[in-house]
């Protein structure tokens, strides 16, 4: 029997249609890549902490001072640094200032005495005695007065004199962290006295100084110290 | 003209290392915390002492400045009888109340300059009229400062003006008991010269008496004092 032609050619095109769609099936599964998914839950990335405290507290306010002050009056505080965080700091920085507060009692109306002096002139009448870092154990790591010179030529180691000289200190001893142990930072100062062997009385006579002690009479100045805790050795 | 076209697979590389740079950065950013103490005030306290005339004055003495720092004619008598038979008197409150701080001690000191007047007075004889002018009354605070701190300095075998000014005396007179903030102390003096005590004092001839206080706290200091004081024998 012969096959005519045209149902021939229709048979064929049906054929390889079909092959070619079940070719088209089973390459489009071959295609799909494998995928997996799988879930690796509760792994916490949380960071570490560098805490630093002054005397167990974030800021010391008025932990030491003198109002009301004549000369030879002193004042003196043992600050308790400590690292409560659970990163180990590489060192402590110290930044030191002070700015004029003359809120506390006015001017003498006396002539002879009325002397208004500015924060830094102030500070020049407020000697610094001791000034020091100290380790866990209270030994002297660092005499930060050893390097202060007497720049204003008053006879004495004065605010003025540090801030001028050392108002930033690095690179001290840091304490360990979650508060193992404890650094000290120690300040004492005592208002001038012109009587004193070492006071140059007018020795220092700029701006509104006459060189005399009475000059601080009236005025005031408020003293901060900024410490820092640094992780690492290049901060 | 073509225009080139970066394929969108080139760009991967780039966005690769932007993420390294990104997380390097990260990576160099070091932990710190910084406390401080602040408010540590340190003032001065203020020690201003302030006279005051309060009489009763006599003579020409004066009883009108209160609370100053320079106080004048406290004592004076421009017309002084030579024959001892007038005394010129007066207190001088010190006071403390311009102050807020306790004076540790007062210091009393007396000085004299001559003023004479007229053809009969005699040039350059101050010493010897301080001595003509005997001290019949000295205290203060209360206590009677003849008894307890002035002494016959001149050795002339009585108390006159010179003797406040010499030896143990003066010395005396610089460590007195001190005021309290606030607090008031009264010098009482009483003074009466007789010029024929010594030859060559007489009429015209006189001096000018300061009267000084100073107030110590420490080694703080304030000086006021009572100025022009004249006691001229008339």
């Amino acid at each position: 029997m012969r096959i005519p032609e045209a149902l021939l050619t229709r048979d064929v095109l049906l054929s390889l249609l079909l092959v070619g769609s079940v070719s088209l099936a089973l390459g489009a599964g071959t295609w799909a890549f494998l995928q997996d998914t799988d879930r690796s839950q509760e792994n916490a990335l949380v960071g570490g902490t560098l805490d630093l405290k002054l005397d167990g507290a974030d800021t010391a306010t008025a932990a030491f001072g003198l109002t009301d002050a004549k000369p030879t009056d002193s004042a003196s505080h043992n600050f308790t640094i400590t690292n409560e965080g659970d990163v180990a700091a590489d060192h402590v920085e110290l930044s030191f200032g002070f700015a004029e507060n003359d809120t506390g009692v006015a001017e003498p109306t006396d002539t002879d005495l009325y002397a208004e002096l500015n924060g830094s002139e102030t500070a020049s009448l407020i000697k610094v005695t001791q000034f020091e870092y100290r380790n866990d154990s209270g030994a002297v790591v660092e005499d930060l007065l050893s390097g202060v010179s007497d720049e204003n030529g008053n006879g004495v180691v004065d605010l003025q004199d540090v801030q001028s000289q050392g108002s930033s200190l690095d690179g001290l001893p840091a304490p360990q962290p979650n508060g193992a142990n404890a650094t000290y930072l120690v300040i004492a100062v005592e208002i001038v006295n012109d009587d004193g062997s070492s006071f140059v009385a007018g020795g220092n006579i700029e701006g509104n100084l006459t060189g005399y002690d009475e000059d601080f009479m009236g005025d005031g100045v408020n003293v901060t110290i900024k410490v820092t805790l640094n992780q690492d050795a290049s901060q | 003209m073509s225009r080139s076209r970066i394929p969108l697979s080139g760009l991967l590389p780039v966005v690769m290392i932007c993420t390294c740079l990104a997380t390097f950065q990260g990576a160099a950013a070091f932990y710190a915390d910084a406390a401080a103490t602040r408010e540590n005030a340190v003032a001065g306290g203020v020690l201003d002492v302030k006279l005051s005339e309060v009489g009763p004055a006599t003579q020409e003495s004066t009883t009108d400045e209160t609370r100053s720092d320079a106080v004048r004619d406290t004592w004076e008598d421009a017309n002084h009888a030579t024959d001892g038979s007038e005394t010129v008197s007066n207190v001088l409150a010190v006071n403390n109340s311009a102050s807020d701080l306790v004076a540790d001690r007062a210091n009393l000191t007396i000085s004299f300059v001559e003023n004479d007047s007229g053809i009969g007075a005699t040039a350059g004889n101050a010493p010897n009229t301080s001595r003509t002018i005997g001290i019949t009354k000295f205290t203060y605070a209360g206590t009677d400062l003849l008894a307890s701190a002035v002494a016959d300095e001149n050795g002339n075998d009585r108390i006159d003006l010179e003797d406040l000014t010499l030896g143990e005396t003066a010395s005396n007179l610089s460590s007195l008991s001190g005021l309290g903030a606030t607090e008031a102390a009264n010098v009482s003096l009483s003074l009466s010269g007789e010029a024929g005590l010594l030859s060559g004092v007489g009429s015209g001839d006189g001096v000018d008496v300061t009267v000084s206080v100073t107030l110590h706290a420490a080694s703080f200091a304030d000086r006021d004092a009572s100025i022009d004081n004249t006691v001229r024998y008339g």
